[in-house]
C-alpha cells in the first residue's frame, strides 16, 4: 500500500518528534512529503492520487493545523477535483497530530473540555465530502515527555499506523509482528538466524493457540445462551 | 505469572540490538507478547468457568 504523509510543520528541522517520526516511514517505505509555501498544484494533486493513504501530520495550533495546511487545503483541493471528478473518492485520510497537552486533558469537565473526536470534526467532514475513508486519528502527546520505552513503542505504532488497515485488530498486529521477523530473519547473520527462528516458531504458536481458544470460548457461549 | 522465554528473549534483544529501531522492535514484541499470553489466559479462564457447570454434577 502506497501511503502518502504530508507533513505541516513551520519549523520542521527543528522538530525532534518529526525528525523521529520521520525514521518510522522511512522504514516502512511510506512517502515523506514536507510542506513548503511554493508547490505545483498540479503535481500535489497527482501525487495524491497515487496514494491509497493519505496522511496529514502536523502539530496542534489553535486545535487545528499550521496555516500552511490550510493553504495548501484551498489550492490543491478544488471543488473541481475533489468534490465534482471525486479524485479521492476510494482513499484513506488519517492525521497525525502532535500536542504537547496530555491525554486527560481532552475530555469533557478536562482542562481543554473536548475530545479530539469533535476538535478535528472539520477534516472528517472534509473526507466525507470527499469520498474519503476516514482513519481513526492518531495523537502523539508530550513526545519529549515520553519515556524511552514509550518513545520506542510510539514508533512501532506509527509504523503499524501507515501500514496495517486501521483500526487494526489484535490478530492483524500480531501478524505485523511476524512479517517483520520474518524479514529480520532473512537479513541476520547465521548466528543470530536461529535464536530469531526459534522467538518466530513461538509466536506462531502463541497466535495458533490464541485462536484456537477463542473459538471454543465462542462455541461453549454459543452453546450456553 | 512469570514471563515465558520470548518475552524475555525480546526484552533481551531490545536491550542489546545496536539499532534503535530493531531495540524499539523487540521492546514492542515483548509488549504485544505479553497481551498475547493475557489474552490466552483469559480465554483458558473463561473455558475453565463455563465447563464447571453445577448443574451437571
Amino acid at each position: 500500500m502506497q501511503t502518502l504523509i504530508i507533513v505541516a510543520h513551520p519549523q520542521l528541522a527543528e522538530s525532534s518528534t518529526q525528525q523521529f517520526l520521520r525514521r518510522g516511514a522511512e522504514l516502512v517505505a511510506a512517502t515523506w512529503h514536507p510542506l513548503t509555501q511554493n508547490f505545483t498544484i498540479a503535481a500535489e494533486q497527482s501525487q495524491l492520487q497515487a496514494a491509497q493513504r493519505i496522511i496529514w501530520q502536523f502539530p496542534l495550533y489553535w486545535y487545528s493545523a499550521p496555516a500552511m495546511l490550510k493553504a495548501w487545503q484551498d489550492q490543491v483541493l478544488t471543488s473541481k477535483f475533489a468534490i465534482q471528478q471525486q479524485a479521492l473518492a476510494g482513499k484513506e485520510l488519517g492525521l497525525v497530530v502532535t500536542t504537547n497537552t496530555p491525554a486527560r486533558d481532552y475530555q469533557s469537565g478536562a482542562a481543554e473540555q473536548f475530545t479530539f473526536a469533535e476538535l478535528l470534526r472539520p477534516y472528517q467532514a472534509l473526507a466525507n465530502k470527499s469520498g474519503l475513508h476516514w482513519l481513526p486519528p492518531f495523537i502523539v502527546h508530550q513526545f519529549s515527555y515520553q519515556t524511552d520505552i514509550q518513545q520506542q513503542q510510539l514508533l512501532i505504532a506509527y509504523q503499524q499506523y501507515l501500514t496495517l488497515a486501521q483500526p487494526a485488530t489484535f490478530a492483524e498486529r500480531q501478524q505485523w509482528f511476524e512479517q517483520r521477523l520474518q524479514q529480520m530473519i532473512a537479513q541476520a547473520p547465521a548466528a543470530q538466524r536461529t535464536q530469531l527462528e526459534l522467538m518466530q516458531n513461538e509466536l506462531i504458536n502463541k497466535r495458533d493457540d490464541l485462536a484456537e481458544l477463542r473459538w471454543t470460548v465462542e462455541q461453549m457461549r454459543e452453546a450456553d445462551d | 505469572m512469570d514471563s515465558s522465554w520470548l518475552v524475555q528473549a525480546a526484552q533481551r534483544l531490545a536491550q542489546d540490538s545496536s539499532a534503535y529501531e530493531e531495540r524499539a522492535f523487540f521492546q514492542a514484541l515483548s509488549q504485544l507478547v505479553l497481551e498475547q499470553e493475557k489474552r490466552i489466559a483469559q480465554a483458558q479462564g473463561e473455558i475453565d468457568g463455563r465447563s464447571w457447570d453445577e448443574q451437571a454434577w
